[in-house]
């Protein structure tokens, strides 16, 4: 059960909604999910965290109270963290420490939002997820690109619409089996709003993956990457990936698929409470 | 061997702390002290004498230490040469399939290990010299010396392409090595109390990471994916063997080199009178001794004597050389 609230507020003319939980003042622990998803993929450890720290997960556009952006830019990574940095101001004094968490799509969001914070991102958790720069190297690989044929059919105007709406639960199916995780049907209805709202996330994604310069600063925040090993949509990170977008980091290969914080929970939260703890050190976990 | 998933993050943390509390140190965990008793042997021999069949007593005796000597040259030898192929057969594979955390400080330890080992063979191999009056660069003529360099850049390209022969090679060495320790303790009271006691120490922390090695080809077999996996676990077993064979042949053939040094010592002349004893063998007994039954060298050059050699073979279906079947009796 998620113990948490949800509050909106409009951000540059559109409604923003977000989870929210913990205590205030506290370091937080920023979550963004991935796609076809939502804020309470992040239940388990948003739980778990709210305890000690001030939690808080938003909403892609197109997913609960978040509104629909009028124009694909409007999902695009630039667009977004300025979503997230006005959430941020809405919801702290503006010197908590953040650690950014993300998982799939959100992993862009997450880094490009502890880039802008600078120094005040003390850490970054990934989860089966690349910066936009990363999977745009990973584009010359065929086996990636073998992995991600379903992002061509994403790109077709109005298609995916039309699949999520008219097979639901097919079309849950087919991405559920993609990612490589156990097929339970979490309700059709649930997943034709949540995937369809976001799908120009995914087109903007695509987008500016295709149009990068493939140059990106290193974050100089310690990141840690859980990664499911049988992800069915993204191939196993390598060390050198990583080292090329952080100047530290550490990768944690699990036996599981592409939803590893949900499919192993209790482990995923368990390598995510001892990174939180040794980035904040014992001043922040024992206040 | 206990932790055999190299994704179990758990139990892989609680091997890395039970190995890091045990850890022995070089100087003051070994009673060095003691010295060597030079009357005792280093290695029991078989009936046969390895090669040397109607050895006199005098003759075992010297046979016996040299043959201890050349056990602990070549596992210092293979371990010494273990940091110069860390960077491609260990960092670039773990940078490539990372894992996490522990399994890397695992293998750090693993290597500081096996570097220690290295260093305390040699230490004992120059309190021996002492004790017996022998000159130590007379002595080095006939054991193994530097895992040659033809042996380390077979491996190295090995490993460049994706290959595991250096991981076999590792956990070979791992196995016959606590199997060698097993038969020391069976003649525990007639063996060198210095020779005995630094085995032991070498045995636990062999017995503690041998299963490094298995991790790693674990981990690279379910990591190396398409036709170069397949390859790999196919063809790294034979090749192992055959980059790993020639050298030990080649290096035992220094034995020797003992005719030169006759004169110099006597503990050289009467390894020297031993020579006529192994020319006295046919060329099928010989080739039966060194494969088949004698003791420490059959059981590196053939992989029939290893049970967990066999077992993870048979498992992978790695192709393997028809090597000649070992009696129940005579396996480890």
């Amino acid at each position: 059960m998620l113990n948490t609230e949800i509050r909106s507020k409009i951000i540059r003319r559109l409604n923003t909604s977000w989870r929210e939980a913990g205590v205030r003042g506290r370091p937080i622990l920023f979550f963004c999910h991935g796609f076809p998803d939502s804020a309470e993929t992040w239940s388990q450890q948003m739980d778990f965290f709210a305890k000690d720290f001030h939690v808080v997960a938003p909403f892609v556009r197109g997913c609960e109270d978040s509104e629909l952006g009028n124009d694909v830019k409007r999902y695009g990574r630039d667009a977004i963290v300025l979503d997230h940095l006005e959430i941020l101001r809405e919801i702290s004094e503006g010197s908590e420490p953040v650690i950014c968490i993300g998982h799939d799509l959100g992993v862009v969001h997450a880094m490009t939002l502890a880039r802008r914070l600078g120094s005040r991102a003390v850490g970054l958790v990934v989860i089966n997820g690349l910066d936009l720069e990363m999977f745009a190297r990973r584009l010359r690989l065929g086996s990636q690109v073998m992995k991600s044929w379903y992002m061509g059919l994403m790109q077709v105007p109005l298609l995916p619409e039309a699949l999520a709406s008219l097979a639901p639960n097919t079309s849950q199916w087919l991405v559920r089996k993609l990612a490589g995780e156990d097929f339970k049907s979490d309700g059709s209805s649930d997943f034709s709003r949540r995937s369809l709202g976001p799908l120009n996330q995914y087109r903007a994604f695509a987008r500016e993956a295709l149009t990068t310069n493939m140059e990106s600063s290193r974050l100089k925040a310690p990141v840690l990457v859980l990664w499911g090993r049988d992800d069915g949509v993204l191939l196993v990170p390598t060390q050198a990936e990583w080292d090329r977008v952080a100047f530290q980091s550490t990768i944690r290969i699990i036996p599981g698929g592409h939803w590893i914080h949900r499919e192993c929970a209790a482990d995923v939260t368990k390598f995510i409470s001892s990174y939180v703890r040794q980035v904040l050190g014992s001043s922040h976990v024992d206040a | 061997m206990r932790a055999t998933n190299p994704f179990d993050h758990a139990e892989l943390a609680k091997h890395l702390n039970v190995q890091q509390r045990a850890a022995w140190d070089l100087d003051t965990c070994v009673n060095w002290s003691i010295g060597v008793d030079t009357s005792k042997i280093l290695l029991p021999l078989d009936d046969a004498r390895i090669a040397f069949p109607g050895a006199s007593a005098e003759q075992s005796l010297a046979l016996s230490q040299l043959m201890g000597l050349i056990v602990n040259s070549t596992i210092s030898e293979m371990e010494d040469c273990l940091p110069r192929l860390k960077k491609f057969a260990w960092d670039q594979v773990l940078r490539e399939y990372p894992v996490g955390p522990e399994m890397r400080e695992l293998g750090e330890q693993f290597f500081e290990e096996e570097a220690k080992h290295a260093a305390a063979f040699k230490k004992y191999l120059n309190i021996f010299c002492e004790s017996m009056g022998l000159c130590a660069e007379d002595l080095d003529l006939l054991l193994p010396k530097s895992f040659g360099s033809r042996f380390q850049s077979a491996v190295i390209n090995n490993a460049k392409s994706g290959g595991r022969a250096f991981w076999w090679v590792v956990s070979n060495v791992e196995e016959v090595s606590i199997n060698i320790y097993q038969e020391i303790f069976r003649r525990r009271t007639d063996v060198d109390p210095l020779f005995f006691h630094l085995h032991r120490r070498h045995l636990e922390e062999e017995s503690r990471h041998a299963n490094y090695a298995y991790l790693m080809l674990e981990l690279m077999d379910r990591r190396q994916k398409g036709l170069r996996g397949w390859w790999h676990r196919k063809t790294d077993f034979t090749w192992a063997q055959l980059v790993a064979m020639p050298w030990v042949v080649s290096e035992l053939h220094k034995f020797f080199k003992v005719r030169d040094l006759k004169h110099k010592h006597p503990f050289f002349d009467v390894l020297a009178s031993c020579i006529p004893l192994y020319e006295s063998l046919t060329l099928t007994e010989r080739v039966r001794r060194m494969f088949i039954a004698a003791p420490y060298i059959s059981w590196i050059l053939n992989p029939n004597h290893r049970d967990l050699h066999r077992h993870v073979t048979d498992r992978d279906a790695a192709w393997m050389l028809p090597f000649p079947q070992v009696s129940a009796d005579a396996q480890h």
